[in-house]
């Protein structure tokens, strides 16, 4: 009878000591977070309202400070004569952005034949023969587009004068 | 039985829920829906006035009203003839007069806050020029008229 192969001793120094639990390394193979739905998801949602916004175009802001309603009431001050406000009228006469005409009343030439030409013809008249507090009117027609009564706003405006006002609409 | 031992330790740590994460997502989206649905009804997506040169400034008021000259294609849906928020103002002397007592109202409540006029390219002057008057007559000083911002 062969004999069983002999067992090795224990080893004296872990006899009677409790065996210290191993720590168990977890994480790697346990957790499994399904995030491939949720990132579907979410790129769906972001598809969606990419395709449904609707993205508006920078703006700008022109100023326009508009009367008080009781400067009108403002007494004159003596020995002071106020320049009668430069009237400037725009008309549309077609359908495009430069279907436009331009006539003004005052020391200025009588015509004028673009918003280029209006900046031009009042930057040079500035300091000569207007004042830099000239006040003007603009008196568009009741068809006259918007975008043609904002040219010669802003052309007023890039000419440095500030005192801008607007009429009622005039019958063309 | 090892293996079965560390899974069993390994359960608590996979209960890290996604439920709070799911929440929060659809608080947030659901807070940019509605905060893209104000900001759409204060601006109606209409073709500008496009100037070149223009003096303008950009859009950086903090205190404002948006007036918008409804376009015609889209009087009908709309319900009006000009838009305040989520009120529509029609033409008539009484509409005026209403959208007048609201600016009153608004120049009372915050003055010095800007009003700020939208109207497309082609809009006729005659459509335009009573927002400028109620805005004149309800002692609204600062006005800004809106342009396509070239430059921005």
């Amino acid at each position: 009878m062969a004999e069983a192969p002999a067992q090795p001793p224990p080893r004296p120094a872990l006899i009677g000591v409790p065996i210290p639990r191993r720590r168990v390394i977890v994480g790697r193979r346990g957790i499994t977070l399904a995030m491939a739905p949720m990132i579907d998801i979410v790129f769906l949602l972001l598809m969606y309202f990419l395709l449904v916004g609707e993205f508006l175009p920078p703006e700008g802001l022109f100023e326009l400070d508009l009367p008080r309603p009781l400067e009108h009431a403002r007494p004159a001050v003596a020995m002071t004569l106020e320049q009668p406000p430069v009237r400037i009228e725009v008309r549309s006469v077609g359908d495009g952005p430069r279907g436009y005409t331009i006539s003004m009343t005052g020391p200025l030439p009588r015509e004028i034949a673009s918003y280029d030409q209006l900046y031009l013809a009042l930057d040079a008249s500035k300091g000569r023969l207007l004042t830099s507090d000239q006040a003007f009117i603009i008196t568009p027609g009741a068809q006259t587009r918007w975008e043609h009564t904002l040219g010669v706003f802003n052309a007023v405006l890039r000419a440095g004068f500030e005192r801008i006002r607007f009429a009622p609409p005039a019958t063309q | 039985m090892r293996r079965r031992r560390g899974r069993l330790r390994s359960r608590p740590i996979e209960d890290s829920s996604l439920t709070p994460l799911v929440d929060v997502t659809f608080l947030l989206i659901v807070f940019f829906v509605v905060v893209a649905h104000i900001s759409s009804s204060e601006r109606i997506p209409m073709p500008l006035a496009r100037i070149e040169n223009a003096e303008t400034a950009p859009d950086k008021l903090q205190r404002r009203l948006v007036i918008n000259v409804v376009p015609e294609s889209q009087r009908g849906s709309l319900g009006g003839d000009y838009l305040v928020g989520v009120r529509t103002f029609g033409r008539s002397p009484e509409d005026l007069a209403r959208l007048q007592d609201m600016l009153e109202l608004r120049e009372a409540s915050q003055p010095g806050a800007a009003a700020v006029i939208r109207a497309e390219r082609t809009e006729r002057y005659d459509r335009v020029y009573p927002i400028l008057e109620a805005c004149r007559q309800s002692g609204v000083t600062d006005v800004r008229l809106v342009s396509e911002d070239l430059d921005g």
